[in-house]
C-alpha cells in the first residue's frame, strides 16, 4: 500500500497577491466574500482575513475572517446582578466567516482516502491565534454567528454549520441558538493541555 | 418627531479649494446643494463606521447564561484538543 503523503499547509494573513478566483463553495456567500469583499474589509480594518494555502503557493484553499465585537449585558435586578461581571460589557472576537475550497478538499480526499478536515484546521488556527492575541488586548470570548445556509445553498448541498462548531466546544447562548460562544479560558486550557 | 427634524445644527469644515470644487461639481451633477450632498455623504460614512463597531446587546437570559459560563471552571473539549494537535502537525504552532 502506498504511503499517504504528509499534508503540509500554511495559514497566513490575506494579501492582495492571494488568488481566490478558483475558489468553490456550496455557500454562495462564502465564495462571494473571499472573491469580492475581503479586500475592502481588510483595507478598512473592519475584519482580518486569514487564508489557507499550500506552502509557497498563493491560491486560497480556505479562509476565515475575524472582527471585534462588544457584548453588552442587560441590567438586572440586584439578585441576578451578583452573577454578572463587574463590567457592563465584555469584548470578544467574532469569527465572521469560515470557508473551505470544495474542489481542493475533494481532491485531497481522493488522493489520501480520508477527509482532510480543512475547516477543523482553520477553526483551530483561529482559536490559537486569538488566544495569543488576547494576551495583549484582553478578550474574554470567542463568538461565532453560525448562519443557516439559505434554501438555494441547501439545494447545492450546504449543511447547517451548527453541529460542526458545537463538536469543538462552542455552546449556544440561550435565546439565540445560532450565536455560539466559547471562553478564552476554555481555549487556553485546551491549548495548554497539548 | 417632526420638531427634531428641524435643521438647526451647523458644521463648519475647512478644506482646500480643489476639494471644494470637486464636491461642488459632484453635487451639481446630481442637482443637489453642496450642503445636502456633504451631509448625506457623511451620514452614509457614519452609519458604516457605526455598523463596523459591532455591538451585541444581550437579553436578560443571555446575560445570565454568559455570566455563568464566564465565571465557571472552563471545560476542555477533547475534539478541540485533537484538532489543535492535528493543527500543530500540519500547520505548525
Amino acid at each position: 500500500m502506498q504511503e499517504t503523503p504528509e499534508l503540509s499547509l500554511v495559514i497566513v494573513p490575506w494579501t492582495k497577491e492571494h488568488d481566490a478566483t478558483q475558489f468553490t463553495s456550496n455557500l454562495a456567500s462564502i465564495k462571494k466574500y473571499i472573491q469580492e469583499q475581503a479586500h475592502r474589509d481588510v483595507s478598512s480594518y473592519t475584519s482580518s482575513v486569514f487564508v489557507l494555502t499550500k506552502p509557497g503557493d498563493m491560491v486560497i484553499r480556505g479562509y476565515y475572517s475575524l472582527s471585534s465585537l462588544s457584548l453588552v449585558f442587560k441590567e438586572q435586578p440586584e439578585k441576578v446582578q451578583k452573577k454578572l461581571p463587574r463590567y457592563p460589557e465584555t469584548s470578544a472576537i467574532l469569527l465572521g466567516r469560515l470557508g473551505v475550497d470544495k474542489d481542493y478538499s475533494q481532491k485531497l480526499q481522493k488522493d489520501s482516502g480520508s477527509k482532510p478536515r480543512l475547516g477543523e484546521l482553520l477553526l483551530a488556527n483561529a482559536q490559537i491565534r486569538c488566544l495569543k492575541n488576547s494576551k495583549d488586548v484582553g478578550r474574554a470570548l470567542f463568538v461565532i454567528d453560525a448562519e443557516m445556509p439559505n434554501e438555494e445553498e441547501q439545494r447545492n448541498g450546504a449543511r447547517d454549520p451548527l453541529p460542526f462548531y458545537m463538536k469543538y466546544g462552542f455552546t449556544p447562548l440561550s435565546n439565540n441558538p445560532r450565536r455560539l460562544v466559547k471562553t478564552m479560558r476554555a481555549i487556553s486550557k485546551e491549548f495548554e493541555s497539548l | 418627531m417632526a420638531v427634531r427634524d428641524k435643521k438647526e445644527e451647523r458644521i463648519d469644515a475647512r478644506l482646500t479649494a480643489e476639494a471644494k470644487q470637486q464636491i461642488d461639481q459632484a453635487a451639481a451633477l446630481q442637482g443637489r446643494s453642496t450642503s445636502d450632498f456633504m451631509v448625506q455623504a457623511a451620514l452614509k460614512e457614519a452609519s458604516q463606521v457605526i455598523e463596523q463597531q459591532r455591538i451585541i446587546r444581550l437579553t436578560v437570559e443571555e446575560s445570565v447564561a454568559l455570566a455563568e459560563l464566564m465565571s465557571s471552571e472552563p471545560k476542555v473539549n477533547e475534539a478541540s484538543v485533537a484538532a489543535m494537535r492535528r493543527h500543530k502537525k500540519i500547520i505548525g504552532s
